[in-house]
């Protein structure tokens, strides 16, 4: 990576870094033009800019898109894309865990923390120190606590926590590559936990240890004209938030491991007693961390939701009618149990996306809960319903309403056909409480400490793509 | 009430609490404020003691900075505060410098002090970023310094220390590649290292410095490779090569690495296995014994004999195994890479354990990464389709997806289907031409549907059928896009005894057909193949001509070429010899080729061109003579109704075609065919050629016939046809390849995965071509050799003993250890050191000694009396003018300006007083 860009969706420059020389700001232009063609037009669905495109043969830009910014990296070289789009992955949720949200305020008002980041974790272009643990031993995360401190004590706690509290005695560096001294703690390694432990950061003391996993499944689904399921997955991660003293070691165990048998995992975990124990052990790093990601795949899974959309498109308008209500029993078919225990369904954050063809310039629409509008920026129809509950009466809710094409735009609506096209529904839901592959901890072990942390687990499960086909 | 003595510790403490609140309330955001920028205030808190006001001025010039305000002349403000104790403060001076020492070098230069006692701080993480501020200034004097610099922190007894000191040997590479050999040497020491952070660090400055970019063979580096052999060598199989002993390490610690390292080892390992390993890939030594056989060859014989694949070496082994564990690590870039390497390096087997990681990367991945994943799974899922097979659900499309994710899907879905998935993938692409406002992307499903039907036999007829029901679509897009399918797929057809049905249908079809496009693609297509239908040709030019005034305008200009086909067609037919006579007249006949330029009109008239019969259930000539008469007035009509059309083109058509049609009667008349001369063509060969060329297509058809080669050698004539003929051999080329898909395919790539170079489909500076693998094996005992043994641990070596690549051994520990004692001693030193640069005209060693020895570190006073040894015998280092500081008394005292390799005095004495003036300052 030869430079890196920070921009607002507004195409405005926020961060500009240069790690090999300095590059003009004219070599995102071509990813400006790109961006305004888009905001002109209105961003749609699936409408995106390439992660990876080359406008002069000379300079290649690729970049990943967080909320309302732009992370562009820019190289003259061959590297592997995919390393450097994670590298803009990894700094955004560095900067996340640094500045809680990431936004063109935040990173303005802390952009001297940005940079000394920026600094620590790219070198020369290349990834140098990106794990969180270690780059808040380096350079602490701003706080209000930080900064009361640095009033009173009249001096930066940034930084100083490791320039001054290190290596206690007034030694030269005296190399010893026999037995290394940890420059950081007292253990060996970069961190001071040992050399094979370097995620994690050395003297961690709470006065409460707790410990918590959190199972969060992300499904994926096609259902056809039919409401037969096409191709359905289940994507999860499990997330450990350990605020443990000490060098815990930690032992996870699932009921059912046969649902993990396609997974990665963080470093952390010790992959020959995986591969020998299907459990997970690891020394966890210091914080949120997702130590273990799963998928899979069973084309017969259903969505635990209910619905019957129908949109009929006619020459000249059209009619949309919905029906959607939470679905009781669902869970994988071919999984081993557990998934279907869920009897009262309580869906959040229901909403229903209908992207529109071009020609629909307005909708008039009525639903029976929740808001069911026709958004003109986007060119969809959105209906949301905060809960949907089994328990509720009725447990079904209904919508329906008339399209209105755009008649300024005859000439180019005659060119298509609409009673030939067909829309897609795009469902997005949270159930809390649930896993839908039915995965289920077992146990969580802690061992070599001497205290009795506190554990939790929650279970969660929510919609990546569900797509119905209408 | 308060007393009153307590009220000043109030006011203090409320001072202290409003301050507290404004600390907290305010962020720094308001830097970027652009009026509020001044320079001279800057510059007076820059000067001042507090340390929090420095700090925040230093923030001002960042913010400035990066709404692009030059702030390059705070420059000499800025740098005093490097000796500053206060680590924020610090990193900001530094950022500041690296960010502005291209533009004042000059001034850059005089910072180097403060590095230098950086560089020796207690602090491993002040070291660190001295030592890496240091190298990121990218000025080429101060080069030895930093390399000096580089080398004591790779044996610092920190491993972030030594994990920096491998990141700057890129850095120091970049700036000055001369400095090969030293850094190499380094950086081969930091290999070794017990730390694996500091591995993979070196590991990734190993992949920049001796793979992408090492520098050009010369005398000195092959005169330094040891053994003599490796001057016939790449410089990247010579750099390989050092790896052997640190192999067996690597491939133990590679689970350990952080995930960057973790894809730059992989890349590297690969190319070490590929360059010292043979060929483990079973299937792939298969299909390379077939392309040496030949398609002729014994193939069968080839693939049932039991291939003597040696067995694999047990360290390719190791790594291979290493590689599958890989495949669970959380980054997808490693999984990506890790997958890459089976794929050039594993056999079958082991290939089979990515493919379902590789799935969940996709799947599990940002959206962000969705398309560049999908562009290095493609290549692999083309060379192993089979494997891939079982998921063809998981790359169905989503309206949700990017447009270029959807087109790569749907490129995956027609490499994946084959006979047992062609009704559900079918099924699916249905459903894409339907959605709306994407017109490429529903272009790219109908073209897929009809390689589908190309390939798999089972489903042409049902494709064709649903693709002539397409043809009626109101969606105008559709049809037309169905129509070219349709198209296609006749085209491609080699069973030529079933178009005459498809044709016959399509003819049914177009009364029900009202798209123009797609009545225009019928009208054509009939056209095209009226050699197959000549009984219904004629009549189906009969029922268009009546309705032709009712047409739409690109339907009249196909009906009229339609015309002008049929009657061409019937024109030369009613020629054709009888059957029988055929063969005795091409055996004596034997006529000159016609394609002699030389050609004259007195040679006689020709033979007309009888034309091709594939067999006689076509039309035979009688028949022909008997309608022609009344084709000829049909077409007269046609072309009358034409010229008398509301649209330009169609009477301009028309007029066109009638006059083609007036002089063909003509020659029919006198029975002289003009001669085709490309020199001297005439209007009337004109209109023979073009007749002729109306006929293309039937010519095509009855290639094999002899008869047909008059006609033929005209048409070869025309460039116009080898382009058909070398598209038709491709296209047969290609049918024939993606036919025999199931057999074992080169898993290879054009260029490597996953570079980028792959996913932009060009060639990048630094993208470097995978070795193939080679002939022979190494023997696995060239990796038995233990690494050396590291270093002895201090760093502090005297200079003046160092050779051009000091071997390890070399360096004596020395006693001799800097110290700091407090911070007073050091501004004692700072305003102390100018004047003894006046005055320090003795021997500089001594000199050094008393100056540096007993405060910071005598690195740097050394290495400058150092150079002069070896200025002689070592070329890549800076010749030193100045030997022991008498040549040049001034010199004595600056080591670092003295270091630079400066012949300007002038320039240095620039330096010098500006130094001065900063330090008295």
């Amino acid at each position: 990576m030869d430079a890196l860009f920070i921009l607002n969706d507004a195409g405005s420059f926020i961060v500009e870094k240069h790690f090999r020389g300095r590059i003009g700001r004219a070599v995102c232009d071509p990813f400006l033009d790109l961006l305004q063609t888009h905001a002109e037009r209105g961003w749609r669905a699936g409408d995106a800019i390439p992660a990876v495109f080359s406008h002069d043969r000379r300079h290649t830009l690729f970049h990943i898109r967080k909320h309302r910014l732009f992370y562009l990296g820019v190289t003259r070289v061959d590297v592997s894309p995919l390393t450097m789009l994670e590298l803009l992955e990894r700094i955004h949720s560095v900067l996340v865990t640094y500045f809680g949200e990431v936004t063109e305020d935040t990173l303005r008002s802390h952009f001297s923390t940005l940079y000394l980041v920026l600094d620590e974790m790219v070198d020369s272009g290349l990834p140098a120190i990106t794990e969180p643990n270690l780059l808040e031993m380096l350079i602490s995360p701003p706080s209000v606590l930080n900064k009361v401190v640095q009033v009173v004590s009249g001096s930066s706690k940034v930084l100083s926590e490791l320039a001054w509290g290190s290596s206690g005695t007034n030694q030269p560096p005296q190399a010893n590559m026999g037995e290394p001294a940890g420059p950081f703690g007292s253990g060996g390694g970069i961190t001071g936990c040992g050399s094979d432990i370097w995620w994690r950061r050395a003297d961690v003391v709470y006065a409460g240890n707790e410990v918590y996993v959190d199972i969060n499944e992300t499904m994926d689904c096609i259902i056809d004209s039919h409401g037969q399921t096409v191709a359905a997955s289940i994507a999860g991660e499990v997330v450990v938030n350990s605020k443990l003293s000490g060098l815990p070691d930690l032992t996870l165990t699932v009921k059912n491991p046969s649902l993990l048998d396609n997974s990665s995992f963080h470093p952390c975990v010790r992959l020959h007693r995986y591969e020998r124990d299907k459990v997970l052990s690891f020394v966890p790093p210091d914080g949120e961390f997702t130590v273990c990601r799963y998928w899979l795949s069973d084309p017969t899974l259903q969505p635990p939701i209910n619905l019957q959309p129908s949109l009929t498109l006619m020459q000249t308008s059209g009619r949309l009618e919905l029906r959607v209500g939470p679905k009781l029993s669902v869970g994988m078919v071919g999984g081993t149990g557990g998934g279907t225990a869920h009897t009262q369904a309580v869906l959040e954050k229901v909403s229903i996306t209908i992207p529109m063809p071009e020609f629909v310039s307005g909708a008039t629409l009525t639903a029976t809960a929740g808001t069911i509008k026709y958004k003109s920026d986007t060119r969809a129809i959105v209906w949301s319903i905060p809960k949907l509950s089994s328990d509720q009466q009725p447990p079904s809710h209904y919508a329906e309403g008339t399209l209105t094409y755009d008649g300024a735009k005859e000439g180019s609506y005659g060119r298509v056909a609409p009673q030939e096209l067909k829309c897609v529904a795009d469902v997005s839901f949270l159930v809390k409480g649930w896993a839908i592959s039915g995965v289920k901890l077992d146990t969580l072990e802690v061992s070599s400490v001497s205290y009795q942390p506190y554990k939790g687990c929650r279970y969660s499960t929510q919609a990546g793509h569900i797509e119905y086909r209408l | 009430m308060l007393p009153t003595s307590a009220a000043p510790y109030l006011e203090k403490a409320s001072a202290g609490v409003r301050d507290i609140i404004s600390m907290v309330s305010s962020s720094e955001s308001q830097y970027f404020d652009e009026e509020k920028f001044s320079e001279g205030e800057v510059k007076r808190s820059l000067n001042e003691l507090a340390v929090d006001k420095k700090l925040e001025a230093m923030k001002r010039v960042l913010a400035a900075h990066s709404i692009g305000r030059d702030v390059s002349r705070l420059f000499p403000d800025v740098v005093k505060n490097i000796f500053t104790p206060n680590l924020e403060l610090k990193k900001l001076v530094y950022m500041y410098l690296v960010q502005h020492a291209d533009g004042n070098r000059d001034l850059a230069l005089l910072s180097i002090n403060s590095f230098q006692k950086d560089l020796s701080d207690r602090n491993p993480v002040v070291r660190a970023s001295a030592l890496r501020a240091m190298a990121s200034i990218r000025v080429l004097e101060i080069i030895q310094l930093v390399v000096l610099a580089v080398r004591k922190a790779s044996t610092d007894n920190s491993p972030y220390v030594r994990k920096t000191a491998a990141h700057c040997i890129t850095k120091v590479y970049a700036i000055d590649p001369d400095q090969f050999l030293p850094l190499r040497e380094i950086l081969l020491r930091l290999l070794s290292d017990i730390e694996v952070c500091v591995v993979g660090t070196a590991m990734v400055a190993f992949s920049e410095m001796c793979l992408i970019s090492p520098p050009e063979p010369t005398e000195d580096a092959t005169q330094a490779n040891s053994e003599s052999h490796e001057a016939s060598q790449s410089p990247q199989t010579a750099n390989l090569a050092l790896l052997h002993c640190h192999y067996r390490r690597l491939c133990g610690c590679l689970l350990q690495m952080e995930p960057w390292a973790q894809a730059v080892t992989i890349d590297v390992l690969v190319r070490y296995c590929r360059t010292f390993f043979t060929d483990p890939r079973e299937d792939q030594l298969r299909l390379k014994m077939l392309s040496e056989c030949g398609p002729e060859g014994d193939a069968r014989t080839a693939s049932s004999t039991k291939l003597s694949v040696p067995p694999p070496s047990p360290d390719l082994k190791q790594f291979i195994a290493t590689l599958t564990l890989l495949l669970k690590a959380q980054y997808v870039t490693v999984v990506v890479s890790a997958a890459s390497a089976l794929f050039y390096l594993a056999p079958l087997d082991e290939v089979r354990k990515m493919v379902r990681p590789l799935i969940r990367a996709l799947k599990t991945a940002a959206d962000d990464l969705t398309d560049p994943v999908l562009a290095v799974l493609k290549p692999l899922i083309e060379a192993i389709p089979h494997l891939f097979r079982p998921h063809i659900r998981d790359f169905f499309v989503l309206v949700s997806d990017s447009p270029r994710v959807k087109m790569m899907k749907l490129d995956i879905l027609d490499t994946l289907c084959d006979v047992t998935n062609v009704q559900l993938v079918l099924r699916e692409l249905q459903v894409y031409v339907l959605w709306p406002d994407n017109p490429a992307f529903m272009s790219a499903a109908m073209r897929s549907i009809t390689s589908i039907a190309l390939r798999v036999e089972s489903v042409t007829d049902s494709c064709l059928r649903g693709l002539i029901r397409m043809l009626n679509s109101q969606n105008p897009a559709l049809a037309a896009e169905a129509v070219v399918s349709v198209r296609t797929l006749l085209q491609q057809r080699t069973k030529t005894d079933t178009l005459a049905p498809i044709v016959n249908h399509l003819l049914r079809y177009l009364t029900a057909l009202t798209s123009p496009t797609a009545r225009a693609s019928v009208v054509w297509i009939i056209g095209e193949y009226q050699g197959e239908i000549p009984y219904v040709a004629p009549d189906a030019l009969r029922t268009l001509t009546q309705r032709f005034a009712q047409e739409p305008e690109e339907v009249k200009l196909q009906i009229l070429s339609l015309g002008m086909k049929v009657w061409a067609f019937h024109c030369f037919n009613q020629q054709r010899p009888a059957p029988e006579a055929i063969n005795g007249e091409t055996s004596t006949d034997a006529p000159a080729p016609p394609s002699q330029t030389d050609a004259s009109p007195k040679k006689g008239p020709r033979q007309f061109s009888p034309l091709p019969t594939p067999s006689d259930k076509v039309c035979p000539a009688h028949v022909s003579k008997a309608i022609f008469p009344r084709l000829t007035q049909l077409f007269d009509h046609l072309t009358n109704m034409a010229l008398h059309d509301v649209s330009y083109d169609v009477r301009d058509m028309g007029r066109a075609y009638s006059l083609v049609v007036e002089e063909a009667k003509k020659i029919l008349e006198s029975g002289q065919i003009p001669p085709v001369d490309d020199t001297k063509r005439t209007w009337s060969s004109f209109c023979w050629w073009y007749l002729e060329l109306c006929l293309s297509s039937a010519a095509r058809k009855g290639e094999q016939v002899p008869a047909a080669a008059d006609i033929e050698e005209r048409l070869r004539r025309n460039p116009l046809f080898e382009c058909s003929q070398q598209l038709q051999r491709q296209r047969e080329r290609q049918n024939q390849q993606r036919k025999d898909s199931s057999g074992p395919r080169p898993r290879e790539t054009r260029y490597h995965l996953p570079s980028l170079a792959h996913t932009l489909g060009e060639l990048l500076p630094g993208t470097l071509p995978l070795p193939a693998f080679p002939a022979d094996a190494s023997p696995d005992s060239i990796r038995d050799a233990p690494p050396p043994p590291p270093p002895p641990a201090t760093e502090t070596r005297s200079i003046e003993s160092r050779p051009a690549v000091p071997p390890p051994a070399a360096s004596a520990p020395s006693s001799r250890v800097p110290k700091l004692e407090t911070f007073e001693d050091l501004d004692a030193f700072y305003s102390d050191v100018p004047p003894k640069w006046e005055t320090s005209a003795a021997g500089l060693t001594a000199d050094a000694d008393s100056l540096w020895g007993g405060r910071t570190q005598p690195t740097a006073g050394t290495a400058v009396s150092g150079e002069d040894d070896e200025s002689d015998d070592d070329a890549q280092k800076p010749s030193m003018q100045t030997t022991s500081g008498s040549r040049n008394p001034s010199q004595a005292g600056t080591p670092f300006v003295a270091a630079l390799n400066k012949d300007d005095s002038e320039e240095e004495q620039e330096i010098i007083d500006n130094w001065k003036h900063i330090g008295q300052s």
